[in-house]
């Protein structure tokens, strides 16, 4: 535990931090996503999914916490970050800076974050909670009707795909910051780093965006 | 001189830490042959002429090995040049009618002094607290009686070809002293003379960095980018595996 404090003490430690729930976040969110390819199945198949996943209360409950202090330590760490490198820098440079190596990923990071922060909170209210005003058509246990009514939106189906593309750009300099914040990639094997970081972006994004444009298509649906 | 031609500087001036800065625009005539430091000895020659001050900037050997000079040139730190302090930086990389704007590093951790100097003890700060091996002196040992493999004894010394000079943290959009400071862990850490005392000296160099109010790295590798040295990230990774590993073990 102390060896813990004296890491998240330093700027390093809570880059650990990010890097350790953000890694979870992603396999998690690989999981997910393979799950709902169910949907290219039929309805019959995709509710059956989604009502074995509602039988393992003893399972979710546990995991629905996990995930929550996950991107509870993942806010605090960049908050407290983004306030020391801030602080580092108050004056900008009055003849600007030319850009030397950063990506639109990599500057669009914390920014692409909060929107996700936004994203996740509208995603539980669309398809998990079912509040009304964000998905009229809700009903709960028609997990199958519930998705593609509510991406069939256009506007919706629009907001997910968008997200997904932001999400893909936030994996692909987040998982590549995975290897390097824990010294992964020290020997300078960085093109594994950066191939992990576009892997896990395509494979997630692109599934999610896949499922996404079928419904709003039409070509999955009811 | 048929080849000489005429540029504009835009230099950042400021009278000391507190002053009010601002751009002033001067024009020079230059060769190409001269160097980005010997443009401003001419400017500085014709400004103290006329009873005007100097401008104030950092050099000492002009060879590149010093890591004293520096100053952003129209946003890049040592100017356009790769892998080129700003004394070996020529003005044939320049021509007639170019305007250089020409800006001190920005980072709370290198307060301006005045015009284009500014103070960079922070760094001094870091060193002192792990950049050394703890050793029992006498008379010099001999050369190779500890054997080192020529893989890490390459590798440690293009981590020690880090001149200090700061562009990494000037780079740096959230002005971190990681590039320098792994630099230095790197080049102790990796031989066996550093081994000893590689943890704790990780956690105190690190933890000095902190406390200097440089920024975290958030893995851009602008600070790559713009090193006169070339040195790379992958240190970076090198020394947060050394804390994690320091502060889990206690070694």
């Amino acid at each position: 535990m102390h060896a813990v404090l004296t890491l998240y003490r330093t700027t390093i430690g809570k880059k650990v931090v990010m890097a350790v729930t953000g890694t979870i976040m992603a396999l998690w969110l690989v999981a997910h996503m393979a799950g709902n390819l169910q949907v290219f199945l039929g309805k019959e198949v995709f509710d059956h999914y989604a009502e074995f996943l509602q039988s393992q209360q003893e399972i979710i409950w546990p995991m629905r916490g996990f995930l929550l202090a996950c991107i509870g330590l993942h806010v605090w760490s960049v908050v407290s970050l983004a306030a020391t490198s801030r602080a580092a820098r108050k004056t900008s440079y009055q003849g600007g800076k030319v850009n030397g190596a950063s990506t639109l990923a990599s500057k669009t990071l914390k920014v692409g974050g909060v929107f996700l922060l936004f994203f996740i909170t509208w995603h539980l209210l669309d398809l998990t909670i079912g509040l009304p005003v964000v998905n009229p058509a809700f009903v709960r246990g028609h997990a199958y009707a519930n998705l593609t009514a509510s991406l069939a939106r256009p506007g919706v189906g629009a907001l997910y795909i968008v997200a997904n593309i932001v999400l893909g750009m936030h994996l692909y300099h987040g998982i590549y910051s995975v290897f390097q914040t824990l010294g992964i990639n020290q020997l300078g094997d960085r093109d594994t780093a950066r191939m992990a970081g576009t892997a896990l972006a395509l494979v997630i994004a692109g599934g999610n965006i896949l499922i996404a444009t079928s419904i709003v298509l039409g070509i999955v649906g009811a | 001189m048929s080849d000489s031609f005429v540029i504009k500087a835009r230099v950042w001036r400021q009278d000391g830490p507190q002053s009010q800065g601002a751009f002033e625009e001067h024009e020079v005539t230059c060769v190409p042959e001269m160097s980005f430091l010997e443009m401003l000895d001419v400017l500085n020659e014709r400004l103290v002429s006329e009873g005007k001050r100097a401008i104030a900037f950092e050099h000492d050997c002009r060879e590149g090995i010093c890591g004293s000079c520096g100053a952003m040139v129209n946003g890049q730190p040592h100017g356009p040049a790769d892998r080129t302090t700003l004394c070996q930086l020529h003005m044939r990389s320049f021509k007639q009618g170019d305007v250089l704007t020409i800006e001190p590093w920005r980072a709370e951790a290198f307060p301006v002094i005045r015009d284009l100097v500014v103070d960079r003890s922070s760094f001094d700060r870091i060193i002192q607290a792990g950049g050394y091996i703890s050793v029992r002196t006498g008379a010099a040992q001999d050369a190779n009686q500890i054997p080192i493999g020529k893989i890490i004894a390459d590798a440690a010394f293009d981590a020690a070809t880090c001149i200090g000079c700061g562009a990494c943290a000037a780079a740096c959009p959230n002005a971190s002293a990681s590039l320098f400071t792994s630099a230095k862990l790197f080049h102790l850490n990796s031989v066996p003379q550093g081994e000893v005392e590689r943890g704790q000296r990780t956690l105190a160099m690190v933890e000095q960095m902190d406390a200097e109010g440089f920024g975290h790295c958030t893995n851009h590798g602008e600070c790559e980018a713009a090193c006169p040295k070339g040195i790379t990230i992958n240190h970076i990774a090198a020394m947060n595996r050394d804390l994690i590993r320091a502060t889990a073990t206690g070694r």
